[in-house]
């Protein structure tokens, strides 16, 4: 009778699906640099200026 | 004790200043709220005096008890019913046709409305209410809301709601109220915070005892953080700037996510001075605006903002533009605070402007994300065991081995949740395709995804495990892919 391996040891939960394939790293890590040109790049720059006018609100008087 | 008021198609009300006295309790504005306010589903009130108001009782503690006019300690309490239950009176009991004089817990609680605790405070003495939406006037739209609970007459009972209060004008503001709402939700919905009562309010948002005058002069938004962090939030506080109409993610996209998440936001009308809490949306199938335009974003199809007004009424339609009716308009509210759960770390503004930007240029197995000429982005968070419910309430429309790994994939406790749907797809309550996103991830990662799945595969990320990105394809197509609506409840 062979022994089922530990839960712990099995790894990634992916390694039980059929039908799947490696993303070509190379596809993958072009996708990164894209999303880092655009979207990354745009929330530098979306986080200095909320920071500014959230500092603007803070002293607003509510009552 | 204890007495009944019947009412019929909103009249009724106004015997209430035979059972109380009209003056302490402010009765005759009273009747006027609730005939202005209360639907035809109500048709009857169950009166409740004295009754101890846990949150009044904090005011009066500290404050009511040490002025030269006398107050009462004691509250009275309204319980709303529909049609159909009566109060017996020897054994005293509620009893209604079908459960006769001695109905079940679950039976009252199920048509249970609601209550209201009226204080003898003179003016503005409508205190802790929580009313269903839907025995409430002009309701309608995605509220977020919890049960909470009542001892009425022996029964142990719930409604479903969000709480509602006047503001005092003097030992409390319109902000310490929105606080206060916002957080008895929260200390009703999630174990790990405790209740706050009004006067707690007051005070933690100072690091000195502000009794006196102090509280009646208003609290800053810096304030407002600091009271929702004293209770273990962590609030994030979200200003409109002035180029957000042209922005790919503009204030009111992260505004829409927070909300549709089912965080309760604190509105701020920063022109007016003056705090509300935000508590739901109604929607459109068409793009609000010009309605021929396509629009790419969930916001462009809400017409109102449901909000809970201490100077008006819970659950009250706040329309884009302003009409006779309404006090103002949702441009008002330019900023709000949201008190995040600690592992957020991704805001909203991140996952939007990611979702928006992933469907420009997507991986080819997604290309329909590009080709789509009518998609509409939605983001909002979830929790993993929420996902996790999910699939398994929808695990015979999909692949086997994707419902296998969806509920085995290790992620953290918060997810961002992006649906893309067309126009079409919308109206059925269906969906393109969709993203989880990492709510733990930093800021800047480029690509902060566990999946992304339409009806044809899934790309699958096990950011855990350290796994490369790899692609499910499905043996044949799944099935139309529902959205997803679990954080709020529609009425």
């Amino acid at each position: 009778m062979t022994q089922k391996p530990k839960l712990e040891e099995l790894g990634s939960p992916l390694k039980r699906i059929k039908n799947l394939r490696e993303v070509d790293p190379k596809r993958a890590s072009e996708l990164e640099a894209r999303l880092k040109t655009t979207y990354v790049r745009r929330m530098g720059e979306q986080a200095r200026e909320a920071r500014l006018r959230a500092e603007k609100l803070r002293d607003k008087i509510l009552y | 004790m204890f007495e009944w008021l019947p009412i019929s198609k909103r009249a009724g009300f106004e015997r209430l200043v035979d059972l109380l006295d009209p003056t302490e309790y402010g009765l005759q504005e009273v009747v006027d709220w609730l005939t202005a306010h209360i639907n035809d589903k109500v048709a009857g009130v169950l009166v409740e005096f004295p009754y101890i108001d846990k949150d009044y009782r904090s005011t009066y503690y500290h404050y009511y008890a040490k002025k030269g006019r006398a107050y009462s300690s004691q509250s009275a309490r309204l319980h709303f019913f529909p049609k159909g239950w009566e109060l017996a009176s020897s054994p005293l009991t509620l009893s209604q046709p079908a459960e006769g004089t001695s109905p079940r817990d679950e039976a009252v609680s199920k048509d249970y409305l609601g209550f209201m605790n009226l204080r003898p405070t003179r003016i503005n003495t409508i205190g802790r209410t929580v009313l269903d939406p839907s025995a409430m006037v002009d309701v309608g739209g995605w509220i977020i809301g919890h049960k909470h609970k009542a001892h009425v007459l022996g029964h142990r009972v719930a409604t479903r709601g969000f709480p509602f209060m006047q503001q005092h004008t003097d030992i409390a503001v319109c902000a310490h109220t929105a606080c206060w709402a916002i957080l008895r939700h929260y200390s009703e919905r999630y174990s790990l915070y405790r209740e706050v009562l009004v006067h707690d309010v007051s005070r933690l948002g100072r690091e000195f005892d502000p009794g006196g005058l102090l509280p009646s002069l208003g609290i800053t938004a810096r304030e407002v953080e600091r009271i929702f962090a004293a209770v273990g939030t962590y609030p994030l506080l979200v200003m409109r700037g002035k180029d957000d109409a042209k922005g790919a993610t503009r204030y009111y996209d992260e505004l829409l996510a927070y909300l549709d998440s089912g965080f309760p936001l604190f509105g701020v009308q920063s022109e007016r001075g003056h705090a509300v809490a935000v508590v739901g949306y109604r929607l459109a199938d068409k793009a609000q605006g010009v309605a021929s335009d396509y629009k790419a974003s969930e916001w462009d199809y809400v017409s109102h903002l449901l909000v809970v007004d201490d100077n008006h009424h819970p659950y009250m339609p706040v329309p884009r533009v302003k009409t006779g009716a309404a006090p103002y308009s949702l441009d008002e509210i330019d900023g709000f605070i949201v008190p995040l759960p600690e592992k957020m770390f991704l805001p909203a503004v991140n996952a939007h402007t990611w979702a928006i930007d992933f469907k420009t240029d997507p991986p080819p197995e997604f290309e329909e994300l590009a080709s789509e000429s009518d998609l509409v982005v939605r983001c909002f968070v979830t929790t993993t065991a929420s996902w996790q419910r999910f699939i398994r309430e929808h695990a015979m429309r999909l692949n086997a081995d994707f419902v296998t790994a969806a509920l085995e994939l290790t992620m953290p406790q918060f997810l961002w949740v992006v649906e893309y749907a067309t126009r079409d797809q919308r109206s059925r309550k269906e969906i393109q395709a969709r993203v989880l996103l990492d709510a733990t991830a930093g800021p800047y990662d480029p690509f902060p995804a566990f999946l992304v799945h339409d009806q044809k595969g899934a790309l699958w990320i096990d950011r855990a495990n350290k796994s490369p990105m790899q692609y499910q394809q499905f043996d044949k197509p799944v099935a139309a892919l529902a959205k997803m609506a679990n954080n709020l409840q529609e009425f």
